[in-house]
């Protein structure tokens, strides 16, 4: 189908725009790191708090770098009338939002690995209900970046992007902050059949941000 | 609405205000169990329900700018003058129930679901107001804002389910009554609904005012154009005599 | 219950504040562009 191919030419393009500049890697990535050890420091790094405050943590931290990332992927288009580009391209407006978050998807997928090995090993967790995990990420990760996908358009163009983005996005994704550390707590704490409740919230969620994403971006992208 | 007209309208505030006022820290009784500080709640049930209406009205305007047929640009403006009224109302519900919330239940805040998503609400349209604020043109404002406003409308009740359950599976130790006050009779009901509406006229009349600025605030950067182009034509013309 | 008077005066108190403020602000703007725009604005 041609909206797919459209959507994946899209992803494509943002994600070999990542392997060439290595944006992603060598800055949001290790910026992920760093929350990580700096929350150890915030909350004093004794061995009992920090695994129970893990799961939250963790998604604090993969919530700051998904704003960096977000902000990234609609600073590309900024340069060279990219975007302008993209309205001329004849793309439908839905596939080229899918393709965009499909695009952060993977790269939120990536960076959640490595900022979940990094939390396992600093805050001593024991890990369990590895497929809750899985799950709960993987859904949790489409309505951030569906979510983070409509907001990036809606701002772009404006003279505080960077700095709305973060404003407008976060609120927005509160149930998946709850959902997935709430899952990832259940899941943690050996008590798996709790988290598929949250699971379904986060589904719930991503299904509609994404129907909000496809409906919105098309005109967002033409008033931009 | 004509400057007699909304003098008028704006003594009827200031009556209904000040009667409210009167029943609730003075005619009517204390409660049996809060005492004298269930007079709060004469401010702070009016303060959020304004703050509700405020939004839902952002939502609606923000809609009917949305389909072109119904396109305006008073919606727009309508749609942000709410939404800034509504801010200003959501910001005093929850310091007024922080208040509240010291003698009654001990506490300062709790994270129930209620105040959790009134917080997230505040935080949602005060995004939507910087939104506004970064638009520089009319243009870059109107789809922005009317889809934002629409996504923070859509989003409340999620974050509001969420939130509850998140709640529902606490089952935190204190045990606080989060409900108003129960079997509420006679000049507290009284009260209450009287400063319900009292505060709605108050802010259909803010709403009023704010758009009026609004539209003063568009025409001076209408004027602001015409004047430069006036300027560049008079230049014109010396340049070219 | 003690002190409850001075709760009850804050939370007026406070709302009181904010609301003179928002208006006043409004208000003070509403005047300042009446005059800039010299009455070409309607009301």
């Amino acid at each position: 189908m041609r909206f797919w191919r459209d959507a994946m030419l899209v992803a494509g393009k943002d994600l070999r725009i990542e392997r060439r500049s290595r944006v992603a890697l060598a800055q949001i990535l290790p910026f992920g790191g760093i929350v990580v050890v700096m929350f150890a420091f915030a909350l004093d790094a004794d061995r009992t708090s920090l695994p129970v405050a893990a799961p939250g943590l963790f998604w604090a931290a993969v919530f700051l770098a998904a704003l960096l990332a977000i902000g990234r992927s609609f600073a590309v288009e900024e340069a060279n009338t990219a975007r302008d580009g993209l309205r001329l391209s004849g793309l439908d407006g839905a596939a080229i939002f899918i393709g965009k978050a499909v695009a952060i998807a993977v790269e939120l997928f990536l960076l959640e690995v490595v900022l979940g090995a990094a939390v396992i090993v600093l805050y001593g967790v024991t890990v369990s209900g590895v497929l809750v995990l899985v799950c709960s990420a993987v859904a949790a990760t489409i309505g951030l970046a569906a979510t983070g996908t409509v907001y990036g358009v809606l701002a772009t163009g404006l003279r505080a992007r960077d700095t709305l983005v973060p404003l407008l996005v976060l609120p927005a994704v509160t149930p998946v902050m709850l959902g997935g550390s709430r899952a990832f707590a259940a899941a943690l704490q050996g008590s798996s059949s709790d988290a598929w409740p949250w699971v379904q919230l986060l589904v719930a969620f991503s299904v509609l941000s994404l129907a909000a994403g496809t409906m919105a971006f098309g005109p967002l992208l033409e008033e931009a | 609405m004509s400057t007699l007209r909304r003098y008028w309208f704006g003594a009827t505030v200031v009556v209904a205000l000040a009667v409210t006022a009167v029943f609730a820290l003075w005619l009517s009784p204390p409660d049996a169990q809060q005492g004298d500080v269930v007079r709060l709640l004469y401010l702070h049930v009016p303060t959020i329900w304004v703050a509700f209406l405020g939004f839902f009205v952002t939502t609606l305007a923000s809609a009917l700018w949305l389909v072109p047929r119904t396109r305006r640009v008073e919606w727009d403006l309508l749609a942000g003058a709410s939404a800034e009224v509504g801010v200003v109302f959501t910001g005093i519900t929850l310091i007024v129930g922080s208040i509240w919330g010291r003698p009654t239940w001990g506490v300062y805040w709790v994270w129930d679901a209620r105040l959790t998503t009134t917080a997230i609400l505040f935080f949602l349209y005060l995004g939507y107001l910087a939104l506004r604020r970064t638009a520089a043109t009319a243009d870059e404002r109107g789809k922005r804002c009317a889809i934002a406003a629409l996504i923070a409308f859509a989003d409340v009740p999620i974050v509001h389910f969420s939130v509850t359950w998140w709640q529902t599976l606490h089952q935190s130790g204190t045990v606080f009554n989060s409900s108003l006050v129960s079997g509420i009779h006679g000049s507290m009901a009284f009260t209450l609904i009287w400063s319900v509406g009292a505060f709605t006229v108050f802010y259909v009349y803010l709403v009023m005012r704010r758009l009026q600025l609004a539209e003063l605030e568009e025409g001076l950067e209408e004027r602001e154009l015409e004047l430069a182009i006036a300027e560049r034509q008079r230049v014109e013309e010396m340049v070219s005599v | 219950m003690p002190h409850a008077w001075d709760y009850v005066g804050a939370g007026y108190g406070i709302a009181t504040v904010a609301l003179s403020t928002y208006m006043t602000w409004m208000f003070l703007r509403i005047r300042r562009l009446r005059r800039v725009l010299g009455g070409d604005a309607d009301d």
